[in-house]
Formats: C-alpha cells, structure tokens, sequence
C-alpha cells in the first residue's frame, strides 16, 4: 500500500498503517503530530519508532518526552514498515505505549541503479531526490540524498529540509551484515497558532501569522545523525541471533509564542509582557547497543516446536537543554525556565518463548524488564524567586533516580481455517518519565502501559483480507500539550476502548484498494485536582481525553498497469491514486471541540521506459482544517484589554496543493 | 458507532453570561464621617473590564479566567434602574472571586496604563461624585473626580479591585447562556472615611494669614494680622471653606484626604454586590 497514495514526507507513510492520522503542523522542522489507536502521539512519544533498526524517539526531549520526528526520511527507500499494534511483543521497549512502528530501508532490485526526480509545485516548493541503488548488491544497499524548499502556504511557513541516507548491506556466511547512517538538516519558519475568535472577527486570516514581533521571529531548526552496524546470524537448524551498535546526535531549536503577552518575568523584576517567545534548546548524544539470540527449535512431539529467544538493548543518552523566553529586539533573554544536563541509561533485557502447536496454534510468552537510571543537573531547581533575594542556598538541584520496571508480554495466535486466524495478546509495556520530574532518589516512575488485543483476520489469497479487531489500553500517567510552557504536561492516568477495521483488497491484478475505521472511547481517570495555582482545572474525571479523535478512517484506492506494451521499444505505463483521511471531532481542554478533519489526496503519473512523470495532489478540494487545535487563554492584543478565557487556538493545515515531478532512471 | 462519536464529553463548555449593572437608589442624604451629611447629586463611575475567576484568589492567580467583560462603561451610581444586558464570555464553572477594574487598565505591556473611553468621559476618572454636604452649620457643594488605577510594578497588567479572600463569593456559571449577573453598585459606601470636616475652619486672622473662615465667616487678614473685611457667607448661600472663602463650590483636589479616600473607598472599600440569577 505504501505506493498508492501521494506521500510528501516520509512521515506520510504512516497514513498506510490502520488508524493512524499523521500531519505537521509546525513546519518542516518540528516532528508531525501522530493519532494512533486513541493516542494523540503528540510528538511520537506514545509511539517507538525506529528506521532501519535505529531508535528514533528522545528521552527526556524539552519538547516532549520521547519526540520523534520523522522529518529525515526519504519515502522512496522506505520499503517496508513492520507495525506492532499494543505491547504484546517484548520486543518493544520504551515509547511503545500505543504500539512501534519500524521503517524498514531498502530498494528492491525493480527499481535499482539510478534515480534522479526533480519535482516543482504550488507555494514555490521544490524537491529533488538523488538516489543510487547499485544493480547487483542487496536490496538494504543504496545512498539517497532528498533536498526540499518551500515557500510554505499562508504566512510564514518556508523552510529547507535535506537529508541523506545511506546504507550497505553484505553476506558472509551465515552473517549478513548492514550498516546504515542517516544525516538531516531542516530550518523552517513558523506561523504558529492563531486565535479562532480572531479568525471568526476577521482580525486575522486561517493561514496568518499574528504581525507582532515575536509572533514574526517563531522558527525550528533541527539536525540530526545517526548511525548504527549491524549483524544477524541465521543458522542451518533454524537458530538465529543478531547484534547492532548505534550513535546518534541530535540537535532542535524551537521558538514559538503560544500565548501572545501574559508572561512575567521570574528572573528579572518588573519585567514582563514582552512577548512569550518560547525559546526551546536540547541536545542529544546518543549511543546503543541490542542483541539477541533465537534457539533451535525444540520438538519433543513432532506437533510440538518451541523456541526460546532472549534479546537485551540499551542506550545512554547525555541530554542538554534549556528553556526561555526571548524578546525583540535580537532574542534579548528576558527570562530563564530550564536549564538542565541529564545523563539517561536504559538496560532492558527481554525473553520470549515462541510455541507452535500442529502449525495451528502459536504462542508466545515473554517478559521484558528495563532498569533506567538518570543524573539531572537541573542549573535552575530550587529557584531562588525575586521576593526572596537572600535565601541561604545557591539555586541548583542535582540528583540521581532509577526504577526497574518488568512487564508480561503475551500473545496466541490460532489458525482456525485456511482463511480465518484468531488473534489475541496482552503486554505491560512503559514509557521513560521526564528525567527533570524526578526527585533525589526516587524509584522512577514510569508511565506504565497495560495493553489488551483481540481480533481476526480473514483473508482469502490476495484477494481480500480483512482484520477485525478491539482493543483496551489503560496509561498510569498521559500527558497533554500545555501552551504556557509550550511542552506535554502531565495529566494523569487514562483508559482507551476501542476497535480497528482494516480491509485491504487486490480483486484485480491492477487494482488495489484498503479502509482502515478506528473507534476509540479514551478517557481521562484521574486528572490533576484543583490547586491554587490551577483552581480550574482543564480535565475532570471521566472526560473524554482532549486531542484524540474518536473516529479515524484512511481509505487508500490505487490502479496501475500497462497503457501501451510498446511504444518506441517502451513499455507505457500508468497509475492512479486517491487517498481519503477523516478524524472525528477531537475533543479540547475546557470543552472545546476541534472540527472534523476530511481530506482527499490523490496522484497520478505514467512511465515510460527510463522517464517518469506524476503529479500529487494534496487537499484536493482545498478543505480549511486545523492540523492542530488547543484550548487556553491568550492575549494577542497587547494594547487593548487583555482576555483571560480559554479560548480555540489553530495552527492550519496545509490547503490545496500540488507537485509536479519528473524522474529519470537511467 | 460513528453516531456516538460526535458525543464529546468534557469538563466545561463555552457559554456566556448576561451581565446588568446599576447604581442604587441614594438620593437619599446619608451620614458620612463626623456626622456629615451628604447628599449625591452625581455619582458616574466608570466600570470595566471585569473578570470572574475559579480560584480563591484573584489577581495573578486569575491568569486563564471563567468569565471575562472586556469592555467599560460609565455606570450611574445614582440610577437603580439595570443598564442593558450585555454578554460576558464564560466558560461553565464555579466562580470563586473576580476582579475588575475602574476603566483605567493596567496592562502587561505598557508602562502606561489603557484609559478606556468611559473613563476618557469621565476626564479622563474612574469616578466624578458631585453633591452636598451639609457640617456643623453649612452645606458645602462639592464635586471630586478621581483615577484609580494600578500603581504597583509587580502586580501590573492585574485588575486595581479584587475580592478579598475572606469575602464569600461562589456562583455557578451554567450552560446555554442560563447565567445572569447583576453587579450593584451602591456610591455612598465610597465617601465613608472622607473628612469633610477638613473643609472647614474656625479661625481669625493672624500674621501672616490672608484669609480664612471663622466659622461661615469669610475674614481678609491685613498684613499685621488684623480683619481687614469680612463677608458673610451663610448670607450668601455658600459655605466659607478653608483658604477659599466663600464659594458656590468646590472642586475637590483628587490628591486630598477626601479624593484619597474616595480612591480608597472604590478600591478597597465596600464591594459591590454580585447577584447572580438562573433561568
């Protein structure tokens, strides 16, 4: 399915997996905005996500915990995405709170030797991809450089993005070999969120920029290099293992005013209303290991084989960050809110035992633990506040904190009939907290994941094959965007409820089609109760969980085939696509409800020998949504009488667009 | 399925609430200090923004609101008669304190505070209070118009009056714009602490002095200290007022004791009166 419909980034490709809704609404250099299953993965921090093996989610990330942004890959050497719905599998480790999602590189020997694409489109954005995949090699061996430019729709919206990725696979043996590494720059301006009341008075336009100052300087700039070896053994009997290394660093840089002018200045007296101006820095080196090996299988009755698999990763993370706001002119520094070093060290160790009964049934039962350690030295804890200028301390708070957490990972698969399989699983999964929230000492504590599947698959050749299933997933700790820091704040715990259709159909050879529908009820359990400083809170109860969507349909309709066998000793191709995504109405902090989302996308393109020509068309009919929607007070007037209610606030998603592009594979 | 999704539950919603103001009937004279008695011919104030929040506290701890006027108005204090509705903006909720402001505004941007139109009205004031007081013989006519406005740099862009954290203020804000507010505001309360009796004086001339009032009587001073002339302004129909004389009237200086305790009186004074009504 990942060729069907038109993919702009790499981060699009997620649109093929059931029930996910991935858009960017901060512009080319911030992470996209992913609902999965009743998640609103926010950043990807309810999601693991992993390229090629390498780990893409950032612990302790000032942006949000576990931020993932999949702005560095190039859609056309993605060739498979393994997705893991739930927590089942003890593979997955941190992040995997709604599931994981590995991007699997490679360009299969159809499409090796060169590639060259340029494309062209509306809002003067531009692409080019150089790609090489030598003729001979491996499908994981290739080098592929994308650049794009745009101009960006509305106001403030152009940026530059590249990436370069490059990867090479060997044989030796019964070792196969690959190494990858992945190098992405991106800068883009941003145009940040906008009133709906403003928009409604028409004081301001859908795809504006608020004029004043620290509303015209909001921008992203990210980097990121990753690079990883690895190796995997398979053996004669059927035993099998593997090992992998891995660096990364990773740098993000964001200022965004949320809030317009209610800031007040914590660090310098008298001072305040000069704009919020978030200024968020964070820095992150990285460097992991895995490994794992399968046994043979064990047959003590020929209906009977069982395999034992054990598997350990880690990493170690140094993470520098800061948070501020800055003011006109020249990001003047008129307050200080985080400035912290954190040195993060997962070791998590996994078994499972793999049982197939009669090649009927397959169970697996395993366990993962994790033991996580941190050291914070957090430069601004115990702040010193302005009304007491001689406390008998110096502001600082260093500290250390670790917590094991150790979870079942369960799952039974039955082939009840050649076209019926029945599914079911059940996992105790984590996410890693926020290293900066933890005190001296304190058994970390994790934001654990209790997760439960059902369903079946009925699937009849390539012809059609259906998934039904339901799902419960219960969440100790959630977190929601909280505007005035700019950043995920904890809101308590929370339960899903719900259910997935997945219907993919091939009834012709030139045909291909698939609907995904999720319903999810999500609800918050126990939020944060009143406090002084907080008196109303957002979140009661009981309430539905603010951002998610409780319905999200994709449905994906592709034709392609031969138009011409021969035509000047080549073979004319063509293709077609229509893609359709719907979000329900996703409920917001205060009782507000963002609208429906409904796009249609769709691409064509024919082929003709070594030349290809398609156009993508985005939003086909120019639909106005918000590719993100908060609730929260603001005031973007600062000379007039402030407003203090809560109020929507929308960052508008992408409107008609189009690419034109040309590919040659010589 | 689909049906039920378009259901979103939550903890609040948007609604607004009717909001009347109005003076309250005090034509009538009224004792003030030293046993004062004042007739209001005219009290304007200028009323707004007003902000009713969920905490205890207002103030800065009232940064996200429950309900918001962001407007002013010239209030007759005089006239019980309700204004017309006007609508605030709400979220649902209980509202546990407000704050408001007298139409000069402090804000977190400027250095200088928003002088709304009610207040420009005014003078530019928050409040212009004309009427009589009659003390220890005489009737004294007096007009005082004052500015209230925030003066403290860390508490800028925070309302001037805020309800007190022992006042008893808990209302409902209820869905679909059920909610009505009537805010009462009685002027009489203000003048409680001024003096008028400062107005007057029972002296005689003495080197040096230039004029002053025995009683209701105006005394010119000759350079030596002795009467020079005298005028009696009972017969006049005027009060005889410290280093003025006899007057028609007095224009009271927003920086003596009576306009310091006028501003304290519409800050910090008696509150007005919040009466909140369901339909």
């Amino acid at each position: 399915m990942l060729a069907v419909a038109p993919r702009q980034d790499g981060a699009d490709l997620l649109l093929s997996v059931p029930g996910v809704f991935a858009a960017r609404a901060e512009g080319l250099a911030v992470g996209q905005r992913i609902n999965l299953r009743g998640f609103d993965a926010d950043h990807g921090q309810d999601i693991e996500l992993s390229v090629g093996g390498l780990p893409v989610n950032l612990p302790s990330h000032i942006h949000g915990q576990g931020y993932a942004d999949l702005g560095f890959l190039i859609p056309e050497v993605v060739q498979r995405l393994q997705v893991t719905e739930g927590v089942a599998d003890p593979r997955q480790g941190d992040f995997a709170v709604a599931g994981s999602v590995g991007f699997e590189l490679g360009v299969d020997q159809r499409h090796r030797g060169w590639r060259i694409e340029s494309g062209y489109g509306l809002y003067d954005t531009f692409r080019q991809l150089v790609m090489w995949a030598p003729e001979g090699e491996r499908d994981e061996t290739f080098g592929a450089v994308s650049y794009r430019h745009t101009g960006g729709y509305g106001q403030r919206r152009d940026g530059d993005t590249a990436s370069a990725i490059v990867q090479a696979g060997s044989r030796s043996g019964d070792w196969r070999f690959r190494g990858l590494g992945i190098l992405h720059g991106a800068r883009a301006n941003l145009a940040g969120v906008v009133r709906r009341d403003d928009i409604e008075a028409g004081r301001i336009g859908w795809y504006d920029a608020y004029p004043d100052a620290t509303a015209q300087a909001q921008n992203a700039l990210a980097a990121r290099f990753m690079a990883g070896f690895f190796g995997d053994y398979h053996g004669e009997g059927g035993d099998g293992g593997g090992f992998g290394l891995w660096l990364g660093a990773d740098t993000f840089r964001l200022q965004e005013n949320f809030t317009g002018f209610v800031q007040r200045s914590q660090t310098l007296a008298d001072t305040a209303g000069r704009g919020d101006l978030i200024e968020q820095r964070n820095t992150t080196l990285s460097a992991g290991l895995t490994g794992r090996y399968r046994t043979e299988a064990w047959e003590p009755w020929e209906w009977v084989a069982a395999r034992l698999e054990i598997g350990l990763d880690g990493r170690f993370d140094s993470v520098e960050q800061a948070q501020n706001l800055l003011g006109m002119p020249r990001n003047q520094t008129w307050d200080t809110r985080v400035d912290a070093s954190i040195l993060a060290t997962n070791v998590s160790l996994w078994g499972d035992v793999d049982v197939t009964l009669a090649e009927i049934v397959r169970l697996h039962l395993g366990l993962r633990g994790a033991l996580l350690l941190y050291e914070v030295d957090d430069r601004l804890g115990n702040f010193v506040p302005l009304v007491r200028p001689r406390d008998t301390f110096i502001m600082g708070f260093r500290r250390s904190a670790g917590g094991v957490v150790v979870g079942p990972r369960a799952s039974a698969e039955v082939k009840a009939t050649e076209w019926l399989t029945l599914r079911a699983g059940y996992g105790e999964g984590y996410r890693s907290p926020q290293a900066r929230t933890l005190d001296d000492g304190e058994t970390a504590p994790f934001t654990t994941v209790r997760s439960g599947d059902v369903g079946a698959v009925f699937s009849h050749e390539e012809l059609v094959r259906v998934t039904v299933s339901g799902f419960w997933t219960e969440l100790s700790d959630d977190v929601a965007f909280e505007a005035r820091e700019g950043r995920l704040e904890r809101i308590g715990a929370s339960r899903r409820v719900g259910a997935v259709l997945y219907v993919q159909a091939r009834p012709l050879d030139w045909l291909l089609g698939s609907l995904s529908a999720t319903y999810v009820d999500a609800r918050l359990l126990e939020p944060p109760p009143a406090t002084a400083d907080d008196p109303q809170p957002a979140f009661v109860p009981g309430q539905s969980l603010p951002y998610v969507p409780p319905v999200v349909i994709r449905a994906d309709v592709g034709v392609h085939g031969t138009l011409i066998e021969d035509l000047l000793d080549q073979r004319l191709t063509g293709r077609l696509g229509i893609g359709y995504s719907f979000l329900g109405p996703r409920p917001l902090p205060y009782g507000g409800t963002a609208d429906v989302v409904s796009l249609f996308d769709a691409s064509a393109g024919i082929g003709w020998g070594p030349v290809d020509l398609g156009v993508s068309l985005y939003n086909l009919f120019d639909t106005q949504w918000a590719a993100s929607a908060f609730y929260f007070s603001s005031n973007w007037d600062p000379t007039g009488i402030p407003t203090r209610v809560p109020t929507e606030h929308v960052a508008a998603g992408s409107p008609f667009t189009f690419m034109v592009t040309l590919g040659v594979s010589p | 399925m689909l049906f039920s999704a378009g259901c979103v539950e939550a903890a609040t919603e948007s609604t607004t609430i009717e909001l009347t103001l109005a003076g309250a009937d005090a034509s009538a004279p009224f004792e003030g200090r030293d046993g004062a008695m004042i007739t209001l011919e005219r009290a304007d104030v200028a009323f707004g923004p007003l902000y009713l929040c969920a905490g205890y506290t207002a103030g800065e701890l009232c940064e996200e609101a429950l309900a918001e006027w962001r407007d002013a108005t010239v209030i007759d204090a005089l006239d019980p008669t309700p204004t017309a509705p006007v609508a605030m903006n709400a979220l649902t909720g209980t509202a546990h304190s407000y704050m408001y402001d007298l139409g000069i505004v402090s804000l977190l941007t400027e250095d200088a505070p928003l002088v709304t139109p009610a207040a420009e009205s005014l003078g530019p004031a928050s409040a212009v209070v004309e009427g009589r007081v009659a003390i220890d013989g005489q009737t004294i006519p007096f007009t005082v118009a004052v500015r209230v406005e925030q003066t403290e740099t860390a508490s800028r862009g925070t309302s001037v009056v805020r309800s007190g954290e022992s006042e008893s203020f808990d209302h409902a804000i209820e869905p679909e714009g059920r909610t009505a507010l009537l805010v009462r505001i009685d002027p009489r309360p203000w003048l409680a602490t001024a003096s008028f009796r400062g107005l007057l004086e029972d002296a005689t001339c003495a080197p040096g002095a230039d004029l002053v009032c025995s009683g209701a009587i105006e005394q010119r001073c000759a350079e030596d200290g002795t009467v020079a002339e005298t005028r009696d302004c009972a017969s006049l129909g005027q009060p005889c007022l410290r280093g003025l004389g006899c007057v028609d009237h007095v224009e009271l200086d927003p920086e003596g004791q009576i306009g310091r305790a006028l501003r304290t009186g519409l800050s910090a004074g008696t509150r007005p009166t919040f009466e909140v009504s369901y339909r």
